[in-house]
């Protein structure tokens, strides 16, 4: 049994389970995309019709009332006319500031961009019409005034490559967004713990400057956590803010099997799940943050939720790929 | 009045979903069903799952019930698991013993259903 739904008046044929963006993917047209999750709002298409809600779900109130839609979430409902999200009020255009080296695989990129945030969002760049990639924010509006991104370069990374290579200090490139929800939600009494898992540190870093910011007096456990000694970073910083701090305690964990005699930091050498299950066996009344690789958020949210903390006190940034074979995979194991 | 009112209705059931979807995960015996990426979503499923065998307002039908759970294959062991689950947790509540069984028989009254016998 097909469907037929309409792209630009143009009808449209698709599979029983099939995707808006599949179906038009299959059929040669060129649609952005990404995540493919729902996550990254690449997709974005105008919808008319009986709109199924999860194709909304996370976008602003202003892409509803604009008829928008996510092309990935959007099963292709018999009648439904589509087409493109017209002018790209959902992208700004920023311009590069600053790039360095923060560790020898991790960029620092700063852009100076009109966009109203809450520190630990996320936003979507386009390198061009076709390559997007999400990145969280590690700044905090009240600190700097230019958003600040932790990029992990990936030797085939498409969209990482390029900004370690291609990207140049005054270019400009679209952005879009904030989206997400990994945000200090107040409550400056409960303890937080909070897991930085590689680059999971950037929404981290601004969730806890704003938690700082606003007060926040009890415990604020940040686990940073690195495969290899080398790859932490922010270091200085983080250790002069727990100076200042008493409230926040670090704990550098590292799954390394290297020699890390002559590392400066107090390194715990574990397993992050491990490390997090045996630190804190009772998460009761705990504001719980993961950040980083699925399959670790994975895992610790499930872990994190045994061990006492109630489901809408985990906040989770799973950063996703787009990479699908992996992402498809571990969405079918689910349902 | 049904159960579900007589034992506090929502509140009631936000109340137990955590501790018994937590119960759920730790089992290693049923886990693997319930352990999604979605967790947001499966926990979801554990609110219309209490709501149901609370027998508060719910939208299900044995039809349905057969649909929702027939690609899982279960076993008696499964669904004894899962009550077990859910007594516990009725107990941790503190809710009172006729209720307990009110709630145990709404949930045996679909065995065969969820079982798809
Ligand atoms: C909400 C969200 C927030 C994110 N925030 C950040 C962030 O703050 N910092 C950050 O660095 N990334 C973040 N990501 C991930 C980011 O969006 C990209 O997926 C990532 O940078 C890879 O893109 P790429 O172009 O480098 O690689 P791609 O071109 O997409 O992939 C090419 C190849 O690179 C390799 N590769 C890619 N990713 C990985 C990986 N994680 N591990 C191992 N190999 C890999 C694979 O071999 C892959 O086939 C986030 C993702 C999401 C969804
Ligand atoms: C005691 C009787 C049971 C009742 C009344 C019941 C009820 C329900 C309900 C109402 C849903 C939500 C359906 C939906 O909206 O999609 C559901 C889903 C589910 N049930 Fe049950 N259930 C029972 C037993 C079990 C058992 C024994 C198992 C496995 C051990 C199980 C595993 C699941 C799973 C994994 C889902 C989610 C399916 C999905 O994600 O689509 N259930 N159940
Ligand atoms: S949200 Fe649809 S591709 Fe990312």
């Amino acid at each position: 049994m097909t469907t037929t739904f309409y792209w630009q008046e143009q009808p449209v044929e698709a599979g029983p389970h099939e995707t808006v963006l599949d179906a038009l993917l299959r059929q040669g047209h060129k649609i952005p995309s990404g995540c493919r999750s729902g996550v990254c709002q690449s997709c974005l298409i105008k919808v008319e019709g009986a709109v199924p809600v999860a194709a909304q779900s996370g976008l602003s109130d202003g892409h509803i009332a604009d008829n928008l839609a996510l092309a990935c979430q959007c099963r292709a409902i018999s009648g439904l006319r589509t087409g493109p999200p017209g002018i790209h009020a959902a992208r700004v255009l920023a311009r590069v500031t600053d790039k360095r080296w923060l560790a020898p695989n991790i960029i620092g990129l700063r852009l100076a961009a009109n966009l109203r945030y809450r520190p630990g969002q996320y936003v979507t760049l386009w390198r061009d019409e076709h390559t997007s990639r999400s990145y969280s924010i590690a700044s905090h509006p009240d600190i700097q005034d230019t958003l600040e991104f932790h990029i992990r370069v990936h030797e085939q990374g498409r969209f990482s490559r390029w900004v370690a290579e291609g990207l140049k200090v005054g270019d400009l490139l679209p952005v879009q967004g904030p989206m997400g929800h990994c945000i200090y939600k107040g409550e400056s009494s409960r303890p937080l713990l909070m897991v930085a898992m590689g680059t999971g540190l950037a929404p981290l870093f601004g969730v806890l400057q704003d938690a700082l910011m606003q007060g926040h007096s009890g415990d604020i456990h940040l686990v940073v956590a690195a495969m290899q000694a080398r790859e932490f970073y922010l270091t200085e910083t983080l250790l002069e803010l727990a100076g200042r701090y008493p409230q926040l305690k670090l704990h550098w964990v590292v799954s390394t099997t290297e020699d890390l005699a002559g590392c400066h930091l107090p390194l715990v050498r574990a397993g992050v799940e491990e490390y997090v299950t045996n630190c804190f066996p009772d998460l009761n009344g705990f504001g719980v943050y993961l950040c980083g690789a699925p399959r670790r958020v994975h895992a610790l949210r499930r872990g994190c939720y045994i061990a006492g903390a109630a489901m809408i006190d985990i906040a989770a940034d799973a950063f996703l790929t787009c990479d699908r074979g992996e992402l498809v995979g571990a969405r079918l194991a689910g349902h | 009045m049904s159960v579900y009112e007589k034992i506090g209705g929502e509140q009631a059931v936000n109340a137990a979903v955590d501790i018994f979807y937590r119960k759920v995960l730790a089992d290693d015996t049923i886990s693997h069903f319930f352990d999604t990426v979605d967790m947001a979503r499966q926990h979801a499923k554990q609110k219309a799952f209490l709501t149901m065998v609370f027998g508060g307002p719910n939208a299900y039908t044995g039809k349905d019930m057969r649909e929702a759970h027939k690609h899982m294959n279960l076993t008696d062991a499964h669904f004894n698991a899962v009550a077990g689950h859910l007594q516990s947790t009725l107990e941790e509540l503190a809710v009172p013993t006729e209720f307990i069984e009110e709630i145990l028989g709404i949930a045996l009254s679909v065995k065969d259903d969820v079982l798809n016998r």
